[in-house]
């Protein structure tokens, strides 16, 4: 479980951007808007787990980080003319450091006090993105310009779903040797017990802080993904639905594992699409299948589904 | 030599009339020899559904009369009905799925202006032709971009300046309060009311601005009071429309004329429950840019139609507005003829400039001009009486933009 992730384990990262280069010219833009949508919840997903279900920690900021890449990324481009690399660098920098600071302001809270406090940051930047209308277009929006990436320039489903695979193929690769580093190691003995971590000379204190810095800074890489393909946003794509989305998906998947965040990204954000489709009479319930699932899960699947496929397969994480 | 030549030229025309006398073949995806396929979609779930059920169930209906009379130039309107639940991201991936694998000929809809924004770089990008359902879509039609019509049932701006003109030329106020929003609806509404007070040497005494999920209102109707202001403008949407109603009563300014927009009062029999006090309607106002109040006489015709195909609902206010739209799509089909064509069809669109018997003024596009209606009414309510005020008033297309 630790130590350098086998080529075995990295071969589907290798497959995940072919099937992204290969893919775009055989499919319709709506299967590769969705499959950019997967992709950008998978990243932001993953994100969330290393901070709820590997660090243990109750935090909601997350989609304030999120919106921190979104709008630096953007707004880097139009304002500042930096390209979309850099660009996303910058802002998914700036979200770590925003998350160092809320670590740093939070960090003798646990449990629901961590929880109402970080949720009141989100509600705190949501408030901003929608009254700095100079800088984000406030309320009523803004308008991407299709992004270069080393000359590439995205913009549609089909060139940005590329570039897409495989900044989520990084980001699952970089955090399969995070989790098996000795700061990953760290990061569950923290979530397992504090006390018990201190006595084992881990910095319990340092080590929260990582777990955010890292947390926010994976929010701020989903978020410059959101601008490879989307051509608007408003501050409405930072509010406390998606704050529920994202956590379900982390809860569902399986908390504290790198497959239980992605499975939980493609089964929910596959749900609204296939109620839409298959089972049209159950769309406008949308909500309540996301709060029953949410609810059966906890009780049939405390681990989350790659938790179950997990003890079935006897298979570790 | 010659004698070859004049058999290719005979084979040639030959050719060409027998061409010619086939059935047209359009060229454009969702149209055949017998169909168009219209994407329609609205929020029909979440808690904008009130915006948008009515509405489409309207246009739906108004595609199934005309089917009914044999369609539109021998092809019949096929629907592929979709819930955009008001949400940008949703609506787009929406429309792409319309586009590019229902392969519709145009998307009729949106109720929300943020969505249908949002989805307009890929119309435009995929030259489809999209008119908005009942949104007022602002910022969809300012500026005007070549596939995206809407406002049919009036936008923020002509919202904001029919109070302000109501308030001006019948109620004779000179300091005017305002409490709008903060999003996007709010700030359309507000740049045109403030340009308007700016033209006319209207006072604005308050200018209160108010989040969409505010839970009370207490002190910016109680600055509002303090301001002494001889009428009130609130252009809230329903809930923030009640508890602005309900501080008004508790804080006895009735004296004071209270002009609400329309959006926050889609139902008036259900505003007036939720208020649960009728001493606010000593003084009160609401507009409409329908051409009657909604169970008026002039509505009488659609609500009946509405009863035979939906027996079972009592529609809201909100109904009306999804007539326009499907009224100008059939319209503008029926124009193009047989040879229709996306860029012919938006041709078409922007050359109506028609009475839908359903809005309080014409349906108009024009090269440019995306917009497609600018007039409101105003209804007097007292709590037991609605009552048309005389005039129409129509913003000028210039203040606030």
């Amino acid at each position: 479980m630790y130590g350098s992730p086998s080529y075995a384990r990295l071969a589907p990262l290798l497959a995940l951007v072919v099937i992204g280069i290969v893919l775009p010219p055989l499919v319709p833009q709506y299967f590769l808007s969705l499959g950019n949508t997967l992709m950008m919840y998978a990243i932001l997903a993953v994100g969330l787990d290393l901070l709820l279900g590997w660090a243990g920690q109750f935090a909601f900021a997350h989609i304030a980080f999120y919106g921190v890449g979104v709008y630096g990324t953007v707004l880097l481009q139009s304002k500042l003319g930096i390209p979309f690399i850099p660009g996303v660098l910058i802002a998914a920098a700036l979200a770590g450091l925003i998350a160092f600071l809320i670590a740093v302001a939070a960090i003798r809270l646990h449990s629901v006090y961590l929880a109402l406090a970080t949720f009141a940051f989100a509600e705190s930047a949501q408030w901003v993105f929608n009254s700095w209308e100079g800088l984000t277009g406030g309320a009523d929006g803004l308008r991407i310009a299709p992004p270069s990436v080393l000359g590439w320039t995205t913009g549609t489903d089909a060139r940005a779903f590329p570039v897409i695979a495989i900044i989520l193929a990084l980001v699952i690769g970089a955090t399969m040797y995070l989790t098996r580093s000795r700061l990953g190691r760290s990061l569950c003995a923290v979530r397992d017990s504090e006390h018990a971590a201190a006595v084992s000379g881990i910095d319990v204190f340092r080590t929260r802080i990582w777990a955010f810095v890292i947390s926010g800074t994976y929010a701020g890489v989903a978020g410059g993904t959101f601008a490879l393909f989307q051509s608007f946003v408003n501050p409405e794509a930072f509010g406390f639905s998606q704050i529920v989305l994202v956590l379900s998906m982390v809860v569902v998947g399986g908390l504290g594992t790198l497959p239980g965040p992605l499975i939980g990204a493609v089964l929910l954000g596959l749900l609204p699409e296939i109620m839409r489709t298959a089972m049209r009479g159950l769309f406008v319930w949308q909500e309540l299948v996301y709060g029953l699932i949410l609810i059966l899960s906890m009780m049939f699947m405390p681990r989350g589904i790659w938790g179950l496929i997990a003890a079935r397969g006897g298979r570790s994480k | 030599m010659l004698a070859t030549l004049i058999r290719n030229l005979f084979l040639g025309a030959g050719a060409a009339l027998a061409l010619g006398s086939l059935p047209v073949r359009a060229a454009d995806p969702g149209v055949t020899d017998t169909e168009i396929v219209i994407g329609l979609h609205a929020p029909l779930s979440g808690p904008l559904a009130a915006f948008g059920v009515d509405a489409l169930n309207a246009a739906k209906m108004w595609y199934e009369e005309v089917n009914k009379k044999g369609g539109i130039n021998g092809r019949k309107i096929r629907l592929i009905v979709e819930d955009d639940k008001c949400n940008p991201n949703e609506t787009v991936l929406l429309d792409k799925r319309l586009v590019t694998v229902d392969k519709v000929f145009l998307i009729n809809g949106g109720s929300c202006t943020p969505a249908v924004f949002a989805a307009q770089e890929f119309i435009t990008r995929e030259k489809v032709p999209f008119v908005m359902l009942n949104a007022a879509g602002d910022s969809g039609v300012f500026p005007a971009t070549r596939y995206m019509f809407g406002a049919l049932g009036g936008t923020q701006r002509s919202n904001g300046a029919g109070m302000v003109e109501f308030a001006f030329n019948t109620l004779k106020a000179r300091r005017m309060a305002f409490i709008i929003h903060d999003d996007d609806f709010g700030n359309a509404n507000w740049a045109t009311a403030k340009a308007i007070t700016d033209r006319l040497g209207v006072q604005v005494v308050a200018a209160e601005r108010i989040s969409p999920r505010v839970t009370d209102v207490t002190a910016p109707m109680l600055n509002i009071r303090a301001a002494k202001p001889d009428v009130i403008i609130s252009a809230a949407y329903p809930q923030p429309a009640v508890l602005i109603a309900q501080k008004y009563g508790e804080f006895k300014m009735t004296a004071i004329p209270l002009v609400q927009a329309v959006q926050g009062i889609p139902v008036p029999a259900v505003f007036q429950k939720n208020v649960a006090n009728d001493a606010i309607f000593t003084n009160f106002y609401y507009t409409a840019p329908l051409n009657d109040m909604a169970d008026g006489p002039k509505q009488q015709k659609w609500l009946k139609m509405y009863k035979q195909y939906y027996p079972d609902r009592n529609p809201g206010a909100m109904m009306a507005f999804g007539l326009p739209s499907a009224m100008a799509v059939t319209r503008a089909l029926e124009k193009v003829g047989r040879n229709l064509t996306r860029e012919a069809f938006v041709e078409a669109m922007e050359s109506l400039d028609f009475d839908t018997g359903a809005v309080a003024g014409n349906i108009q596009f024009a090269k440019g001009r995306r917009d497609g209606m600018r007039s409101t009414i105003v209804v007097k309510f007292d709590g037991k009486k609605h009552t048309v005020m005389p005039a129409v008033y129509t913003w000028n297309g210039r203040d606030g933009m």
